[in-house]
């Protein structure tokens, strides 16, 4: 075993102390094998992929995918879609998929924007509720009123009290932005906080204490590292929860004004589905339907295939091309090893053929 | 004499649950000297769990607190201690062996990981890049610690005999390094084939090879008290031998003093030198493990002993002691086995028996060595 990165029986190349490069190397390499062996999870990274990179096309450079603006008069009146206009016009002459790629840019990040802050405020919240808890001390003081104000938001239905918000602010985008980032929060505290106080008493963590590691270090490198699985794979779901809600939001009329010099998804379908009849011109809201269910979709898709890659067990699982587990490595018997280790073990590690 | 390494004087250790309040631990002494590895039994909920964790500080506080009673590791009370202050007693000074191999490695990160964090923080103390304990009326100094044989071999590659304290200071160790001294440790706990197990998760291990993987953590501090809170409870019977086993190697060649926690009499009497027997939170006899096994003073250990299961043994049902365990937010009055025992007398009742000397049974053993909690200690060996 002295071979530099000689492959060891699980099939991983051992880094043989190269340090950074190889192991985003190793990260890559396993990001891409998880992926490969799940089919679902590969489609819903490309998906995400794609979608990505499609907004920061529309965003730099609009006229390569986008052929007409969000307001403009093709001459052609309720059309269904054609190799002119891929999901039809309607009843103003506007191009409805000019429209609903305009709108992927602002629906995307709306989308990462809510839950991401959420992730971030409701995370460090909950991370620090469910940490600092201990009785008689100020973070228990601060946890109960972290807790409080979290069971206060989460007594309203976050839709409701989104679109309340939205009404008292003003109608527009950013107003509606704020509005779910607001009611948007508390979940993340409960999801994290109930996660930390499962894993704060788990053994190692009272191992790590026991080894001299501080408390602080304890909360970022133990507890964190292990929530960190259902809490991405739940960002990555709540995405779609989020986009869903800005267009329900967008669906009543509150969030932004469609037709108008920024369509959205939502106020697209609460446009096509009051103006014009459903049965007449279905390829109206047809469009914009679309583009939320494959959105949520992809990133549904890819959240399952985050829990594999982020959970150590399955990755190895992956890695190793198959999802059973093998036994772990067979152990010869103590007894061989005391007469062959024993008495060597002070004096040879210094002169043994350690690999550098 | 030599000082001890830790002398527990006189501690009391209470948990609050809603009104209850329960003493887990009540007026407990004990003194462990260099090198020596002491044992302690009892049976579920004796207070032997609550021992352990309480001198590392490592009990939830609340509900435990400490209500009377020191401390006093290497010179310093860590009752004393505030709170923020003990992970710098802990790891380098008190080293602790968990009882559930399964949870006690973080599962997220690979075995070398694992280790190197705590040979780390040594090393960062070592090197006085993190201040050490300052505390009590001896200071912790973490680099004029008096080297072992294992550790001097271990730092000899890393520091050089007699180098310049600047150059130690100046001298920072990279990854390849730390997986040296990993790989070090990882062969002193027995592992074969140390080089694929570095890379692996805990679940690709099993749990003789976890139990392993801690102990190497737990030496890899360089502790001079390792605390081992049943270390082999958790696991099969041959596997169980084998951790003892290289228990039984390891304290000959790590020179730290052991405090052993066991509900299992068998694995005390293989590896300690001296027995503490708990019941109801305290110490009801002490002594030379030798000792206290060939002729036990107080009528609880008798019984314990009496009642142990032997492969020899086939006639007949096994023995128990009658009665139960007291509920430790009332516990009887007096002698906490009164109820149970069959030298009861009304005095028992009535006063707690101090935790006295016997007479030795043999001439080979010090006068004040063996110590029994029971007024009627001369009369246990009388008994069937």
């Amino acid at each position: 075993m002295t071979g530099e990165g000689k492959a060891t029986p699980q099939g991983v190349t051992a880094p043989p102390g190269k340090g950074f490069v190889r192991s985003v190397q190793e990260s890559l390499g396993t990001f891409w094998r998880v992926l490969r062996a799940n089919p679902l999870s590969f489609l819903g990274f490309l998906m995400v992929a794609i979608i990505c990179l499609t907004a920061l096309i529309i965003v730099v450079a609009p006229h390569l995918l986008v052929p007409y603006g969000p307001q403009v008069n093709t001459g052609a009146y309720s059309k269904p879609p054609s190799s002119s206009h891929l999901f039809g016009t309607d009843a103003n002459g506007f191009d409805i998929y000019s429209n609903v790629m305009l709108a992927l840019p602002i629906d995307l990040g709306i989308g990462i924007a809510i839950a991401g802050a959420a992730l971030l405020a409701g995370g460090a919240l909950g991370l620090i509720a469910g940490f600092y808890d201990r009785p008689g001390t100020v973070g228990a003081a601060v946890s109960l009123t972290i807790m409080r104000l979290t069971d206060i938001f989460l007594s309203f239905p976050s839709l409701i009290l989104a679109l309340a918000i939205t009404r008292a602010l003003g109608i527009g985008v950013w107003e509606t932005v704020l509005a779910i980032g607001l009611t948007w929060w508390p979940y993340y505290v409960r999801l994290v906080r109930g996660e930390v106080l499962a894993i704060k008493h788990l053994p190692y963590v009272t191992a790590a204490r026991a080894a001299g590691v501080r408390e602080n270090r304890i909360l970022l490198r133990h507890v964190v590292r292990n929530l960190l699985e259902p809490i991405v794979v739940y960002f990555t779901l709540d995405i779609g929860t989020v986009l869903v809600t800005y267009s329900t939001i967008g669906f009543i009329g509150v969030a932004s004004k469609y037709p108008g010099p920024q369509p959205e998804w939502g106020a697209m379908l609460a446009f096509y589905q009051s103006a014009g009849s459903i049965n007449t011109y279905p390829w109206e809201v047809f469009a914009p339907g679309l583009a939320i269910f494959i959105t949520v979709l992809a990133f549904s898709l890819l959240g399952d295939g985050l829990r594999d890659i982020l959970d150590p067990r399955t990755r190895r699982a992956f890695v190793r091309g198959t999802v059973s587990h093998d036994p772990p490595p067979e152990l010869p018997p103590l007894a061989s090893a005391e007469v062959a280790g024993a008495p060597s073990a002070a004096a040879g590690p210094v002169d043994s053929g350690v690999p550098t | 004499m030599t000082e001890p390494i830790l002398r527990v004087q006189n501690l009391s250790i209470t948990y609050t649950v809603g009104a209850g309040v329960f003493q887990a631990v009540s007026d407990v002494s004990l003194d462990i000297y260099p090198g020596q590895v002491v044992g302690i039994v009892g049976e579920t909920g004796c207070g032997k769990s609550t021992l352990a964790q309480a001198i590392p500080r490592l009990m939830p506080e609340p509900p435990a607190s400490i209500g009377s009673g020191k401390i006093i590791f290497r010179g310093t009370d860590l009752v004393q201690v505030p709170k923020r202050k003990m992970p710098m007693v802990r790891g380098t000074g008190i080293g602790m062996i968990f009882q559930e191999p399964l949870n006690s490695l973080n599962p997220a990160y690979r075995v070398f990981d694992q280790i190197v964090e705590s040979i780390q923080i040594r090393h960062f103390r070592e090197i006085g890049v993190v201040k050490s304990f300052q505390g009590g009326e001896v200071p912790f100094d973490y680099s004029k610690r008096p080297t072992t044989k294992v550790s001097s071999a271990l730092t000899r590659s890393v520091i050089p005999e007699g180098a310049a304290e600047e150059i130690v200071k100046q001298r920072i160790r990279t990854r390849s390094d730390y997986r040296k001294e990993v790989l070090d440790y990882l062969r002193l706990v027995r592992i074969n084939d140390p080089e694929t197990i570095i890379d692996l998760y805990p679940h690709e291990l099993s749990g003789g090879m976890r139990q392993r993987i801690m102990i190497a953590m737990a030496l890899s501090e360089k502790p001079s008290l390792l605390i081992a809170d049943e270390p082999t409870s958790a696991l099969d019977v041959t596997i169980q031998a084998q951790v003892l086993t290289l228990m039984k190697d390891l304290i000959d060649e790590v020179d730290a003093s052991i405090l052993f926690i066991s509900h299992d009499l068998g694995v005390i009497a293989e590896t300690a030198d001296e027995i503490g027997v708990m019941y109801a939170g305290r110490i009801i006899e002490y002594g030379p493990v030798d000792e206290v096994f060939r002729s036990p003073r107080h009528p609880y250990t008798k019984m314990l002993l009496a009642a142990a299961p032997r492969i020899y043994k086939s006639d007949g049902s096994l023995r128990s002691i009658p009665g139960n365990v007291p509920n430790l937010s009332r516990p009887p009055s007096g002698c906490r086995f009164h109820p149970r025992c069959p030298l009861a007398r009304p005095v028992c009742k009535e006063k707690t028996p101090p935790l006295a000397p016997v007479t030795p049974s043999g001439p080979d053993t010090p006068p004040d060595a063996h110590r029994s909690a029971c007024f009627f200690s001369e009369e246990v060996p009388g008994l069937p």
